[in-house]
């Protein structure tokens, strides 16, 4: 399969065959298991058998793995496209190779044919050399545009299929590989786009049923989805944008990774105010119920899952009551009945994190519900005196925006 | 705490009604306050010293696994690579040729396409029977070619996609002859374990693969020289020691 597609002569076939790299493979394992033991207590237990790393991160973390040049990784590239071969020590060279650096990367990437060498590993019959080269094109995936659409025209169409495989750690390669390509750029995105992805990915994302934490992809999906709806929305199609509205109510607001589906959901849907305003009741309720969950059951604004919660429930709540007012008198009952709070308390409990962002969408909210109020004319006399909120978390307008970012960032 | 005028001066400065994802309110939020994904590799990190110590090394030392999927001959030293190995290559196997296939959607297509009489003769009825190779497309050909041209256009995937079903020859003549000339695509003419339809019965459909993974590895008590293929793997094994560094903040 790869012969065809590899006959650019300039690079492949003077590349001089590679001097072995100054680094023993066996001492770049060696370094990976120290570095895993030492790190064991700080890093919470994973299902997964595979350290995550930024690009570049693994030389500050590791020393003595700065040997692999782009020399190597040329004369490595030449070696697996000449043989149509490429052995797992190659393989576990080229992956420490492209957590290195970009260079590296595009190195690679350089040599015709040399990434088909790859997804032949990928897809051929050798289950440890196919696991290998989903960690190699992992790694690619670190790379830049061109690279990735690159990974995505050639290996999507098996990253996909292999999503329904039986083997939980090539499943899971595969879905952090499509996050790297989702979250590289719109081109690249909308090849996988193409293959069906949304309604893969939502299904692994809402499966409840879970037989064994290695089969739970939840959270790898969501972070998919999640990239996604952000970065792609404009290549979503009727069909996608059909498929949500229809299965938005298949995610259980307690289970793994539900902090991000208000903002899939949002990112998605709410891009349409008509798409909202047409909602049926039963979804309508859904998302009312699924944002005072998260309002209710979330005692702090300090982590990611946190802010996401608070954040998205508010920005669904809003928009909701905006284009289904008559959902305002559900809400004020679920609250009372449902939460033995009221929406003034709630308020509050937004305005008390003490954060001039968070701030600013509750005063939305907030302005969203006194119009209600007075549209539905039974005004709660004082709701402006009820609301508490401190000087210190507003910003005034002589505080320029770069250091309310700043002293955001620093909480 | 701000008074009851200072608070409706504030809300003069916010903006009204629907907003939507990409309003500037949320986008400075998030800028702000949201962390933005970082791209993240990853190397494997099971741990070897750890995996030597497993119950089932020690008790029995000098044990080899041997695949006995029919025709494969992969030797393995110890559970975890088996169970990889198994699950991903012998997972989904066509009982009647043995050819495996990757996920059970494609093993359906495989079944019906390829040893399925009652496929052919509806399809000599003249109904649609090809299903796409993408599980969540619902999407259904008339023949293989049509199916072929779908995926290349539709889902962008490479003309040698290389989990594609061989067309029985019957089918690839007359498919050939309608569509001359309309595409430059070849039809997938390997042939290596695949045999065309025969006139069997059976419904191979509802088999149950029952694969029990005891039966499936002899435990040879003498110590042998691994195949080639087998030697000096470190298998990515099922171990859950090994750590997620995330490393995102
Ligand atoms: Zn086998
Ligand atoms: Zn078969
Ligand atoms: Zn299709």
């Amino acid at each position: 399969m790869d012969a065809a597609q590899s006959t650019s002569p300039e690079l492949s076939s003077n590349s001089p065959e590679p001097k072995p790299s100054t680094v023993p493979t066996q001492l770049l394992r060696e370094k990976i298991r120290e570095y895993t033991k030492k790190h064991r207590e700080a890093i919470r237990a994973e299902v997964s058998d595979s350290l995550r790393f930024q690009l570049g991160e693994i030389k500050e973390r590791i020393q003595e793995l700065d040997n692999v040049t782009e020399k190597d990784v040329a004369g490595l590239a030449a070696r697996i496209k000449r043989r149509k071969h490429a052995t797992i020590e190659d393989m576990y060279r080229l992956s420490h190779a492209f957590l290195q650096n970009v260079a590296n990367i595009q190195a690679f990437n350089k040599i015709p044919g040399s990434m088909q060498v790859l997804i032949k590993e990928l897809t051929g019959n050798d289950s440890e050399r196919q696991m290998s080269a989903a960690e190699c094109l992992c790694n690619l995936s670190l790379g830049e545009g061109p690279v990735c659409e690159k990974i995505a025209s050639a290996a999507g169409s098996y990253l996909v299929t292999y999503l329904h495989s039986t083997e939980s750690q090539l499943v899971r390669l595969c879905l952090w590989i499509i996050a790297n390509i989702l979250a590289t750029g719109q081109k690249c995105a909308s090849v996988l786009m193409k293959m069906q992805l949304l309604p893969q990915l939502w299904k692994m994302y809402c499966d409840d049923e879970i037989a064994d934490p290695l089969l739970d992809y939840r959270e790898d999906a969501a972070i998919c989805l999640q990239l996604m709806s952000l970065n792609a929305p404009n290549l979503m199609t009727q069909e996608d944008r059909n498929f949500v509205l229809q299965q938005m109510a298949d995610k259980n607001p307690t289970c793994v990774a539900a902090e991000y589906h208000l903002f899939i959901v949002f990112h998605i849907l709410f891009t349409e105010p008509h798409i909202i305003s047409t909602l049926y009741p039963p979804d309508a309720l859904y998302l009312l119920n699924f944002s005072l969950i998260n309002l209710n059951n979330t005692n702090n604004f300090l982590t990611q899952p946190q802010r996401l919660k608070i954040l998205y429930s508010i920005r669904v709540l809003g928009n909701l009551l905006v284009v289904q007012p008559l959902i305002y008198s559900t809400l004020l009952l679920q609250v009372s009945c449902v939460w033995k709070s009221s929406i003034t308390a709630l308020l509050n409990k937004l305005f008390a994190f003490h954060n001039e962002h968070l701030s600013q969408e509750a005063l939305w909210l907030l302005k969203i519900i006194l119009h209600l109020e007075e549209e539905n004319a039974f005004m709660q006399p004082n709701i402006l005196e009820s609301i508490h909120i401190f000087e210190e978390c507003m910003p005034f307008d002589d505080k320029p925006i770069e250091e309310e970012a700043a002293a955001a960032m620093a909480v | 705490m701000l008074k009851v005028r200072d608070i409706e001066n504030l809300l003069q400065n916010i903006p009204n009604g629907y907003l939507k994802p990409d309003d500037n309110l949320f986008a400075k939020t998030n800028a702000a306050i949201i962390l933005p994904y970082k791209k993240l590799g990853a190397i494997n990190s099971v741990d070897i010293d750890k995996k030597l110590d497993e119950p089932d090394k020690n008790q029995q030392n000098s044990s080899e696994i041997f695949c006995n999927v029919f025709n494969c001959k992969m030797v393995f030293d110890n559970t975890a690579s088996y169970t990889l190995h198994y699950n991903s290559m012998h997972r989904f196997i066509c009982q009647e040729c043995k050819k495996s296939l990757p996920t059970e959607h494609l093993l359906d297509l495989h079944l019906s396409e390829i040893h399925d009489s009652y496929f052919k003769a509806r399809l000599d009825r003249g109904e649609k029977l090809y299903k796409c190779y993408v599980e969540e497309c619902k999407e259904i050909f008339a023949n293989a070619i049509e199916r072929k041209k779908h995926c290349i256009e539709e889902h962008k995937f490479p003309a040698n996609f290389r989990f594609g079903q061989v067309v029985p020859t019957k089918h690839n003549k007359e498919e050939s002859k309608n569509n001359c000339g309309s595409t430059g695509m070849e039809l997938e003419t390997h042939t290596d374990t695949e045999s065309v339809a025969t006139t069997n019965e059976t419904s191979i459909k509802n088999f149950s693969f029952g694969h029990q993974r005891e039966k499936t590895f002899q435990l040879k008590p003498e110590p042998k020289t691994k195949s080639g293929q087998g030697k000096g793997l470190e298998s990515f094994s099922l171990l859950k020691d090994a750590l997620d560094m995330d490393v995102s903040k």
